[in-house]
């Protein structure tokens, strides 16, 4: 006789399967008499008393007769019970004051089964018998079929039993779960955990294992979302935020840490955060020993000898030494691109020697660490004794424990340890690879040098530990520009660069707007550097009414970029300022200084410049600077890497007196403005917005006339926001009341206003740049806003008062070290002659304009002259079309005539 | 490089009564782009500047409470032919087809005109340009992201498709269509009489000339049939080739979108603007033949800032055979 509890009331017996090959139920038909059988079911083998069973029966108000009639219903049941075992079915229930009760075996209820099970499933999982606790809690939770007793009403008895069990089964699903993301199976989860999460809304822990199965499956921003959504249903249904664990399990995958993603890692565990207070227990029993609680908990990857060398508890008690110290953290599945890094940091560790040394070195935030444990996973084959991980970082403050050297000794196996060597000294090859993380100097890893005879060291650390023997090193600096356009995956949670990881399904799976030009400016934002893209990647997962172009917008703002990559912990200003603040005060100064410097590569010679130091100690300045990682250097020359920069400006305002600052940006920008006039007409795009910068700088700082200089050092280049540059330029003229170069720039804001087809306004800056002209004596300006005067004249059609202005204008022009003006009043003559006196009379002038050209040496308009002379040789377009309506009046500026419309 | 050809072709004598002239300026990424004298094969930017046209015949023409939507589509349909050829290396010979085109309003209020009277307002269109189908460095096609801004204020967003035809391909392309409509009488398609213009008032136009559909036929439960007028219409729909020229297929759609938002819902048309269009051509349309549009209305809608809309799905047939297919939303303003 069987009894099941869990779901509708189930009776059976020993009778034979009906032909469906269903066993009969004797499952009482009448409620009453299903709540004094589950009573005594609830509570079997005890004795129930004839109140209980009264209080369940009847919880409001029993009947006169109750006792009577709960005699009456023993009885029924003793016959029921009697019909499912004819041999001990009556014997079963017991008359025993006060009560009654039900004698039933362990295994007859379903529900003691289940506890059984849970219980056993729950040793287990202390036991860290992964495989076993799964099994044991599958089999416990497959004898549920519902509810407690669900066609059953409940008194207090069953309503408490209800109200346990279900707790019950939510700690072995728990469990189950637990165990399973242990044994990998963290894919296969994926699809039951949100079934789970959408039906227990505010149960933390499923979301955290939800979040685990996903960050494992490399759908970090999908794992983030959960966090985010359990967030909002707590905060908008209890008032509260998630607790302490979900809150660090969002910190690890914000962090990219790489023990979360290794099944099985302990830090897994406990970074799911999750469980009954004995799993709990058991969880922390077993993370006790990881360093600081920094998430940082090592896994352990090597051969059985390795194992027992890590397991063997040496050092425990010594921060960043504990038992499980040793083990490498698994693969990140997000790690991304590094292609050529990783091939060379490859070949090195494979041909470094036994005692050899390979150094990961790179600016903060660069992905070191991932590099380097990538790298240590792909040389697997070539360490037959296993790969080790040590993170010095917890270490740092304090320095390593005294006795680092022997509990190195304990914790490698013998043939990497001091007695690897053999006595004839004949090379051997190296068994073991050992990852240092967080080295600060090499005064941390020369003492564990003797240790390591068998071994190769890969130390990952910021600047080049120097005076180690051999040591050769991979520098890391940000993403490559190809490498950005490939990273729309991080932005999906599909990233990685491993087969099937990345690729169109990335791409197809992106948000709105999230295509990869939205994700490569947003890179290029965030300085191509790893950390700060994946913070930005982060942000917008974790914030689900942002658009990618929401985040771009936000990231455009250089006053609040840093601001805006920081989420959770993860703050990139943080981790800058770490590198910066390591730096002795004279390099910090040189770095805030640099700042003042134009975005961009520079020499020795602006930083001279900004430092107020000769061009040799700037270099020395410049080198050191590159030493801790705070500057980059290239062939090319040097530049601040764009999120350093950011911080660079920050902190001088901060650090420095404005008096300081304003000194130092007048040497910049008469540096700047120095340079610029000595190569006219021969500066690079990049070159010219960096101008236009410090000519934004020299305005704020009240340098009228520089900022003048600097605008007119443009030679005529229009940046997207020309009009601004050009009027605050304006400004500044007027403030230092030259009038010829409120000419200038009049002429220039003219010119804008036309090419926009502003034809008034176009006339009146050109009319006010004449007029100022002639009063400042500027022959040649004054000629300059003629043709632009001409040019109005030309559009509308009246070849007369447009002749008459060119004529003067020429002659003026035609004065030396007027080249450029020359030019402009050519190319104006040209379209008149096009216009009104034929194509002979036009190629004459374009061909000045050729001459002109070449001796500026401005290809763009010598490219134009060009091309107008061959159109000129072309026979005319035929058509209406706007090919046949079409001038190139300017370089890339067409006039395109409107469509006669037939009559 | 920016062009081959063409560079100072003598302009044209001003049309007296036309869109005005307009400046296209090609925004390069970099100055060093001027050094390679060659097409591009990546995308290219370009602004168009020109002003609202104040005296034009048919966008002029009517209540003019709203800056008509085809001078944003009419422009960029130029545009975009020249800027293959001049900039892609599209050869010359091969002529630029939109075969789709969609737009829509923003900022409805900027697209109002002043109430005082017409006059020109600063128009901008923002164009970025990607080849598409490249073979051999030329492509095939082009296509188009815009943006609008009226007066500075961005107000419309838009995209476009062209297709560049091989010469040959393109005859054949014309000729087989030509055939293949002539040879099947079995499904011809014509109005049982002569063609009465639909009421101005109701298609948004004063000028008869404008008018360039019938009085509907069918009119049923939000559906209605009218016929596209091949004459006597105003110059401006002059096709090449004895076609529908574009503008005059886009015409017919607006007239048609109004006049069954306003038969259906009541909207009415002095005050309605189409505030969306998703034009898909799908081939010529003869002006020697029959060309039916069939319109069915939506239900009545408001958009976000409460006013009636009403979408339009529409469908210009000719034989049969589908010409275009357009979703239109017509909005009534406040």
């Amino acid at each position: 006789m069987r009894f099941g509890i869990l779901g509708p009331l189930e009776v059976t017996g020993a009778a034979a399967p009906t032909d469906g090959g269903r066993e009969p139920s004797y499952a009482p038909q009448a409620a009453k008499l299903r709540v004094v059988l589950g009573t005594l079911l609830i509570r079997a083998n005890e004795v129930v008393s004839v109140e209980s069973l009264i209080d369940e029966l009847w919880p409001d108000a029993p009947p006169r007769t109750a006792t009577t009639t709960l005699q009456v219903y023993v009885s029924h049941l003793r016959k029921t019970l009697q019909s499912a075992d004819p041999d001990n079915g009556r014997e079963a229930l017991v008359t025993r004051r006060p009560g009654y009760l039900l004698r039933v075996g362990a295994d007859a209820v379903d529900a003691l089964a289940f506890e059984d099970l849970s219980r056993r499933g729950h040793q287990a999982l202390q036991a860290s018998d992964f495989a076993a606790a799964a099994d044991l809690h599958r089999r416990a939770l497959a004898l549920w079929r519902g509810p407690l007793l669900s066609d059953t009403p409940h008194g207090p008895v069953l309503e408490g039993a209800a109200v346990r069990l279900a707790e019950a089964r939510t700690s072995a699903l728990d469990e189950r779960i637990r165990a399973e993301l242990h044994l990998g199976l963290h894919r296969e989860l994926v699809a039951e955990l949100q079934e789970l999460v959408a039906e227990h809304r505010m149960h933390e822990e499923f979301h955290t294992h939800l979040m685990v199965a996903l960050y494992r499956c490399g759908r970090q921003a999908e794992a983030l979302r959960v966090f985010t959504t359990l967030r909002q249903t707590l905060v908008e249904e209890l008032g509260i935020e998630p607790g302490p664990a979900s809150t660090r399990l969002q910190r690890r995958i914000l962090e990219g840490d790489p023990a979360l993603t290794r099944a099985g890692g302990r830090g897994a565990v406990r970074g799911a955060g999750t469980g009954t207070t004995a799993a709990k227990t058991a969880a922390t029993a077993a993370t006790a020993g990881t360093p600081g609680g920094t998430g940082r908990s090592p896994g352990h990857d090597g051969p059985p000898a390795a194992a027992a060398a890590a397991g063997t508890g040496a050092g425990a008690g010594a921060p960043g030494w504990s038992a499980e110290s040793g083990a490498l953290p698994a693969a990140d599945p997000c790690f991304t691109g590094r292609t050529e890094e990783l091939d060379r940091l490859e070949r090195m560790v494979r041909s470094a020697p036994a005692g050899g040394c390979v150094a990961v070195t790179g600016m903060p935030g660069a992905g070191k660490t991932a590099l380097a444990v990538e790298a240590a996973h792909r040389v697997a084959d070539a360490f037959p004794d296993g790969r080790l991980y040590l993170d010095l970082r917890d270490g740092a403050g304090t320095g390593l424990p005294s006795d680092a050297g022997s509990v190195l000794e304990r914790l490698l196996p013998a043939s990497a340890g001091p007695g690897a060597a053999p006595a004839d000294g004949a090379p051997q090859a190296p068994r073991v690879l050992l990852v240092l993380d967080g080295v600060g100097s090499e005064t941390q890893v020369r003492p564990l040098l003797p240790a390591l005879r068998g071994a190769v060291v890969l130390l990952v650390a910021r600047r080049v530990p120097a005076g180690l023997p051999g040591l050769r090193s991979v520098l890391l600096g940000p993403w490559r520009p190809d490498e950005a356009q490939r990273l729309v995956g991080l932005f999906t949670g599909r990233a990685g660069t491993r087969p099937g990881t990345l690729g169109a399904a990335a791409a197809l799976d992106a948000g709105p707007g999230l295509g990869p030009d939205t994700v490569a400016e947003v890179a290029e934002l965030c300085g191509r550097l790893p950390l700060a893209v994946r913070t930005a990647a982060a942000q917008l997962a974790a914030r689900p009414h942002w658009t990618a172009a929401v985040l771009a917008d936000r990231l455009r703002d250089e006053g609040g970029r840093l601001d805006v990559l920081r989420t959770g912990d993860v703050d990139v200003r943080a981790r800058l300022l770490d590198a910066y603040a390591a730096c002795p005060e004279p390099q910090r100064r040189a770095f805030r200084l640099l700042s003042l410097l134009p975005p961009g590569r520079f020499g020795a010679r602006q930083a001279a410049a900004a430092l107020d130091l000769t061009e040799a100690r700037a270099s020395a300045a410049l080198e050191s600077l590159a030493d801790e990682r705070l500057v980059a250097v290239d062939r090319d020359g040097c530049h601040l890497p764009e999120l350093l920069r950011l911080l660079a400006v920050e902190r001088l305002a901060l650090e420095d007196p404005p008096e300081v600052v304003r000194a130092a940006a007048e040497r910049v920008c008469r540096a700047y403005a120095a340079a610029a006039a000595a190569q006219p007409g021969r500066m690079s795009d990049s070159g010219a917005r960096g101008l236009v910068r410090l000519a934004r700088t020299a305005y704020g700082a009240g340098l009228w006339a520089l900022a003048v200089r600097l605008t007119d050092a443009l030679g005529g280049w229009v940046p997207d926001d020309g009009e601004a540059v050009y009027a605050l330029a304006l400004d500044a003229a007027r403030r230092c009341a030259d009038r010829s170069a409120q000419a200038r720039m009049r002429r220039s804001l003219g010119e804008l206003a036309w090419q926009y087809r502003r034809v008034e306004r176009a006339h009146e800056l050109f009319s006010g740049a004449l007029e100022l002209a002639r009063e400042a004596g500027d022959e040649e300006e004054a000629a300059r806003a003629q043709v632009g005067l001409a040019e109005l004249r030309l559009d509308a059609g009246e070849w007369a008062a447009a002749a008459a202005l060119l004529e003067p204008a020429l002659a003026a022009l035609s004065a030396p070290g007027r080249t450029r003006g020359r030019y402009e009043a050519s190319r104006a003559r040209g379209l008149l002659a096009l216009a009104h006196e034929g194509p002979e009379s036009a190629r004459a002038w374009f061909g000045e304009c050729l001459e002109l050209a070449g001796a500026l040496r401005d290809q763009r308009l010598e490219v134009y002259a060009l091309r107008s002379l061959r159109a000129l040789s072309l026979p005319p377009e035929g058509g209406s079309g706007p090919a046949a309506r079409a001038v190139e009046i300017r370089p890339g500026l067409w006039r395109i005539h409107p469509a006669g419309v037939p009559t | 490089m920016t062009v081959d050809n063409g560079t100072t072709s003598p302009p044209t004598i001003h049309g007296h009564a036309t869109a005005g002239t307009q400046h296209l300026i090609h925004r390069p990424p970099s100055r060093a782009y001027y050094a390679l004298d060659a097409p591009s094969l990546g995308e290219e930017n370009f602004t168009l500047v020109g002003a609202t046209p104040v005296t034009h015949p048919l966008f002029n023409d009517g209540p003019g409470r709203f800056h008509d939507l085809q001078i944003a589509t009419e422009t960029v349909r130029e545009i975009g032919e020249f800027v293959g050829h001049r900039y892609f290396g599209v050869p010359d010979d091969r002529p630029g087809l939109f075969y789709r085109f969609s737009l829509d309003f923003t900022d409805l209020s900027a697209w109002r005109t002043d109430p005082g009277g017409p006059r020109p307002v600063p128009l901008a269109t923002h164009i970025r340009a990607r080849p598409a189908n490249v073979v051999a460095e030329v492509p095939r096609g082009l296509d188009f992201d815009l943006r609008v801004t009226i007066d500075g204020r961005p107000c419309a967003t838009g995209a476009a498709g062209l297709v560049f035809l091989m010469p040959k391909l393109y005859r054949k392309h014309v000729e087989h269509s030509r055939r293949a409509l002539q040879a099947a009488p079995e499904i011809d398609d014509a109005p049982d009489g002569p063609l009465r213009p639909a009421d101005s008032a109701e298609a948004g136009r004063y000028a008869p000339e404008n008018i360039v559909i019938s009085e509907p036929t069918d009119v049923s439960r939000g559906r209605l049939s009218t016929w596209l007028l091949p004459t006597p219409v105003s110059p401006v729909f002059t096709g090449a080739d004895g076609q529908y020229s574009g503008l005059h297929l886009l015409e017919a759609l607006r007239q048609t979108s109004l006049l069954a938002a306003g038969r259906t819902h009541g909207l009415s048309s002095a005050h309605s603007t189409l505030g969306a269009c998703q034009i898909h051509f799908r081939g010529p349309a003869e002006r020697e033949l029959p060309l039916r549009c069939v319109a069915v209305a939506g239900p009545l809608g408001r958009d976000d800032e409460g006013r009636p809309s009403v979408a339009v799905t529409l469908t210009l047939t000719q034989r049969r055979r589908a010409v275009a297919e357009a979703r239109t939303t017509v909005v009534q303003d406040h």
